[in-house]
């Protein structure tokens, strides 16, 4: 059981695709289980109009990974992150059926389902570090409430101003 | 507050989980009529052909009972409830009084009557059980006849070929799943599994099934008088609620027990979850049994919190399913096989690569994703949100036809 409080936070509107955060991602799922043969990150970079957006694990509350896992391989920490047990891990898939974000990658012939485990070993998880755009960080929810609400205040303040 | 909870699966085990999250204090109780701790049920099909180990099957971790100050009663069975007493009996005689009790007994086997049944070499493939007397038979160059085209009646035969045995199904209805598949990707699973060495007959059943002096089957007879033989029968003609024992109580029944969004039943204090619960069904309007694994679990976590006073309210289920047949990924999803005039489809398909997708009006009623079953999830959950689709149908139906990469749905109109 790990207690490291973990929250990966995502702020999409700079994100060019640059794709340290896969190839750092790589580099730690490779590791995982001896099972993980193909390389294979937990988060991807997908066009969203004119800019990408990073898709990874939301860690959702009540999270549908878990309840779905019919191996019981998928457990919440007690610090709050749903981590994955790979070597119980046998590949149903039922996981990547109810996940709402599509944020779990199957690697068909392994049979085992990825997702993102936060990297709670580490302080700071290699994707938000290898991120040089700040579009992945460390935000805690509470913050990240905050600073939205800032940055939408400062927005509506100079838009008026503009106006 | 004591909690009792029969039965010892998906339901019970997120029962429990949900009720300590609340009440730390209060008693809880589960009875099982199995000798096991709770374990994976859905991978008794693996365990048959050796994918997974013995340690491997079990659902939670060894100390799970004793973390969550949970005594269980295995291999004991309730005989009766008295709710005005609140009292369950055992079969054995002892009887425990209840402050809330859950019904989490899933399924059983609705085996037809059909003399031979009951031979040594004749089985059903719902229990860990199962399985292991299964293994004991299923020895290479061994003829096998499965019986019913369901998920337990492909997974059974896939179990069985992969211990060596000559599989041979016999499917009652025009095509293999036909609950959830159509005709195009009934027609690939069908291919593929003949490919991976299983033989199926389908449109015809069986009228007569041979036995020699010693009891042991040996065969079975067709409606068309075809004649089949075997060392081994697996009957998986579907599973109902197994609520045998609450049959002449006043709990509401109906092919389930009816629950109510707090999967409360209609006697005070009894809650039901799981396969033996009738719940809310979001796609048909009505309450009806979808026996899945993921929504026994999220009905036994809501029947959790409410039982422990948090109220709690089921969100409501869809059927959908995702299996393998030998190595070919098979999603349907919602309404995935229906002659609705009202709902229109959007389909690709090319060799063993199938995707449909199922509208009714600006609302994704199902899915069937065949070969590549990526990010079915995102799906899922238009599908069970009834989401207004309008703004990105467009982007759903490219999809379908074309990339079958990645909706950015997940950015949109994803939960949050």
């Amino acid at each position: 059981m790990s207690n490291k409080v973990r929250n990966i936070t995502v702020v999409s509107d700079l994100c060019d695709s640059c794709n340290e955060c896969v190839r750092a991602c790589e580099k730690v799922i490779s590791k995982v289980s001896n099972k993980v043969k193909k390389k294979i990150a937990a988060i991807k970079l997908i066009r969203n109009g004119s800019s990408y957006f990073p898709i990874i694990c939301r860690n959702c509350e009540d999270a549908p990974c878990v309840t779905a896992c019919i191996s019981g391989c998928r457990k919440r920490e007690e610090g709050g992150w749903v981590t994955t047990n790979y070597e119980r891990c046998v590949g149903c898939w039922m996981c990547v059926m109810n996940c709402p974000f599509g944020a779990i990658e199957m690697l068909l012939d392994d049979h085992i389902a990825i997702k993102c485990d936060g990297c709670l070993d580490k302080e700071v998880a290699p994707c938000v570090a290898a991120c040089e755009k700040g579009i992945l960080s460390h935000t805690d929810i509470s913050d990240y409430t905050a600073q939205t609400r800032k940055e939408a205040a400062e927005r509506f303040l100079c838009g008026s101003a503009i106006r | 507050m004591r909690h009792i909870i029969i039965g010892n699966s998906y339901a019970g085990i997120n029962a429990v989980e949900s009720i300590r999250e609340i009440d730390k204090d209060g008693e809880i109780i589960m009875i099982s009529d199995e000798s096991y701790r709770a374990y994976a049920r859905p991978l008794i099909a693996y365990y048959l052909s050796g994918r997974v180990t013995d340690s491997d099957m079990y659902y939670r971790e060894p100390a799970f009972y004793k973390k969550h100050r949970v005594r269980l009663f295995m291999g004991e069975r309730v005989g009766s409830i008295d709710m005005e007493k609140q009292n369950i009996s055992l079969d054995n005689g002892t009887s425990f009084r209840y402050d809330r009790l859950l019904i989490s007994t899933g399924g059983k086997p609705s085996v037809t009557k059909m003399e031979g049944f009951n031979a040594r070499n004749v089985f059903t493939f719902t229990r860990w059980d199962d399985a292991k007397k299964i293994r004991k038979f299923a020895k290479r160059e061994k003829r096998g006849i499965v019986l019913g085209g369901g998920l337990i009646g492909v997974k059974a035969a896939e179990g069985l070929n992969a211990c060596g045995v000559k599989v041979m199904m016999v499917i009652s209805s025009p095509r293999i799943l036909s609950l959830v598949l159509d005709e195009i990707s009934g027609e690939i699973v069908n291919n593929h599994l003949r490919r991976s060495g299983i033989k199926t007959i389908i449109g015809h059943s069986v009228k007569d099934i041979l036995t020699n002096p010693k009891g042991d089957v040996y065969g079975v007879i067709l409606d068309n008088n075809k004649r089949l033989e075997c060392d081994i029968l697996i009957v998986a003609k579907g599973v109902r609620p197994n609520i045998d024992f609450i049959k002449n109580t006043s709990i509401c029944i109906k092919r389930g027990i009816i629950v109510d969004r707090q999967m409360r039943t209609n006697i005070k204090n009894i809650y039901a979850a799981g396969d033996v619960a009738e719940a809310w069904d979001i796609l048909n309007n009505v309450n009806s049994v979808i026996a899945i694994a993921p929504l026994a679990c999220e009905q036994g976590r809501v029947a959790g919190f409410n039982m422990a006073g948090v109220e709690r309210f089921y969100s409501g289920g869809i059927g959908m399913n995702s299996i393998e047949v030998s190595g070919l990924p098979v999603m349907t999803l919602g309404i995935s096989n229906t002659l609705n005039e009202n709902i229109k489809t959007k389909y690709f398909h090319k060799g063993r690569l199938y995707r449909k997708l199922m509208f009714h009006e600006n609302r994704l009623a199902g899915a069937i994703l065949v070969g590549d079953v990526r990010y079915g999830g995102v799906l899922t959950h238009l599908i069970r949100s009834q989401a207004d689709i309008k703004d990105i149908k467009k982007e759903l139906i490219d999809y379908v036809l074309k990339t079958g990469e990645f909706i950015s749905l997940g950015t949109g109109l994803g939960r949050n």
